[in-house]
């Protein structure tokens, strides 16, 4: 597992519409020492928001919101921030859909299914710029990030 | 009766010829001769009346006969024909046929005329009538081939209730796509929703049990009973995730709404590439395809879908091309979707009617968007089946009239 040698915990902020997962979440987080949860967004926009005022070190993002999409939130953080770092945490477990993420400009991905065990360590990784994709989904995604990445 | 009547009769003649035959023979005779004659005169009235219940019935069955001569003219109708055209009989004659029929009906007419003395077979076309109340009467006229060059018989029969039936039959079979339409929509909008609720409501309490006992599980690490049995509950969450992960495929295909139809068509590639490694999937898209209309992107992929599904069970194929295409009309509300999926499989006889719904149910759901359907095929030499959307609703909804 990678840490940061700093004992500065890594910032983050979490967008998601419900606020059952955000508490879960926070609670999971705010259980590490080295993860610091700033603060936490119902939709997309306000999402952008905290973004402005926060500048986390990692946006953990779910890509289904009511008011604007997840990848269009996506967008728009790294339209303000170009070395923003976003963590996607969704539902979707689709390739294409990561893949979309990915080219949005995310820097890891991890499924509700399968991540909140990863969810610590994506955070970790994500937040050094490293690619992180949630391990049961790169099978099924990496024959179609070749001829994206060629 | 009659014969009863005639039997009594002859007893009394054969009486009273009986009694006076001793009498004088010339007075005997000329008896005889006249009760004779008296039967020759009751069989001539009766033979008589014969030949003029023919002609009522002739008058009177439900059909116009009628003899046109090569100009058109009428050179003989029955009582029938000419009450069809509503006329008297012997006004009728000689009067040219074409002054009963709607003016736009003439040419057709004419040409029928031209055609069938021209032609040795029987040749039949449908006009409209002036009916004698103003209305418009549908008539089948019949010529009939003959010898005689100089004229045509011809049968006119009144085919109204025939249209109306067809009417009836097309307002049915309209009333029956509207029914279709609606249930189409229905079910996928409740598709939707119960999609929805899933995704938004069940999975994302799942999502926060996971989490929560994630939580646990890091701070009981300590404690082996707890620990094991937050494992436990993580394990039974992610297995509740990979069911619900599957119902919501089955439900809604998930990118259509998120991504739009193009996404939604390779992540179907995509698992059915994963589940059939044998077939060869080609997937061709052309022209602006995002952001159509959600008839629109569930109608194609569900097609697509059936479609496939019929590939797989019953094709025996191993290439399948599919092509969507989005043909550019002179306003954007002109513009038509082009799908077609062509497989080279063993295809079937069109003939033969399909022995699955799967056929039917993409035409039905092609036709409820107001679009075409087209299937062909032929033993050993794949199936292709065609599609064409009109991509506006109002285009949609007229064109769903005219069906």
């Amino acid at each position: 597992m990678t840490f940061d040698n700093s004992n500065i915990p890594i910032t983050v902020i979490l967008v998601d519409d419900h606020p059952v997962v955000r508490v879960g979440c926070r609670r999971l987080l705010e259980s590490t020492p080295d993860i610091h949860v700033l603060a936490e967004a119902g939709n997309g926009r306000t999402g952008i928001i905290l973004y402005k005022k926060h500048k986390p070190d990692v946006v953990v993002l779910d890509l289904s919101m009511k008011d604007i999409d997840g990848l269009e939130t996506i967008r728009h953080i790294k339209s303000i921030n170009l070395s923003a770092r976003i963590l996607v945490f969704s539902m979707y477990s689709n390739g294409i859909i990561v893949q979309r993420a990915l080219a949005a400009g995310a820097t890891g991905y991890i499924t509700k299914q399968c991540g909140a065990n990863h969810l610590l360590q994506a955070i970790r990784l994500v937040k050094q710029g490293v690619l992180y994709i949630d391990p049961e989904l790169v099978s099924s995604i990496s024959i179609d990030l070749a001829p994206e990445d060629a | 009766m009659n014969q009863h009547h005639d039997s009594m009769e002859t007893t009394d003649d054969n009486k009273t010829l009986n009694r006076i035959k001793p009498l004088a023979e010339p007075q005997a005779q000329r008896m005889e001769l006249e009760a004779q004659n008296n039967k020759l005169k009751d069989k001539q009235l009766k033979s008589k009346k014969k030949p003029d219940a023919h002609a009522n019935r002739y008058d009177n069955i439900p059909v116009g006969y009628l003899t046109l001569d090569k100009a058109g003219n009428i050179l003989a109708i029955n009582q029938n024909g000419s009450a069809m055209l509503g006329k008297k009989l012997a006004s009728i004659l000689n009067t040219p046929f074409l002054t009963n029929i709607i003016q736009d009906d003439n040419r057709k007419f004419l040409n029928h005329l031209r055609k069938t003395f021209n032609s040795s077979k029987n040749t039949a076309i449908e006009l409209r009538i002036k009916g004698h109340l103003g209305n418009i009467v549908n008539m089948r006229l019949e010529s009939l081939a003959m010898e005689d060059a100089s004229v045509r018989h011809m049968i006119m029969t009144n085919i109204d209730f025939i249209k109306e039936s067809a009417e009836h039959n097309q307002e049915l079979l309209h009333g029956n796509r509207r029914l279709m339409q609606s249930l189409f929509k229905a079910q996928e909008e409740e598709r939707r929703l119960l999609a929805r609720e899933l995704h938004d409501e069940l999975g994302q309490w799942l999502t926060a049990i996971h989490a929560e006992t994630e939580t646990i599980a890091y701070f009981s690490k300590s404690d082996q009973v707890i620990y094991n049995s937050a494992q436990a509950i993580k394990g039974c969450v992610k297995k509740m995730h990979a069911v619900m992960h599957d119902m919501l495929n089955q439900l809604r295909p998930v990118l259509l709404d998120t991504l739009g139809l193009e996404d939604a068509l390779l992540e179907l590639k995509e698992h059915w590439v994963t589940h059939n490694p044998k077939l060869a999937l080609e997937l061709q898209f052309e022209g602006k395809l995002d952001k159509l209309h959600e008839h629109i992107n569930i109608t194609i992929f569900r097609i697509v879908q059936e479609a496939l599904n019929n590939i797989r069970n019953h094709a025996e194929a191993s290439r399948v091309l599919i092509h969507l295409n989005r043909n550019t009309g002179a306003t954007a509300a002109d513009d038509i979707l082009s799908l077609s999926i062509e497989d080279n499989g063993k295809g079937y006889d069109t003939n033969q009617k399909p022995k699955g719904l799967g056929l039917l149910g993409m035409r039905e759901r092609a036709i409820a968007a107001g679009g075409k359907f087209s299937v062909h095929s032929m033993p050993n030499h794949g199936t292709q089946i065609y599609v064409k959307l009109p991509l506006d609703s109002s285009n949609r909804r007229r064109k769903t009239d005219d069906l």
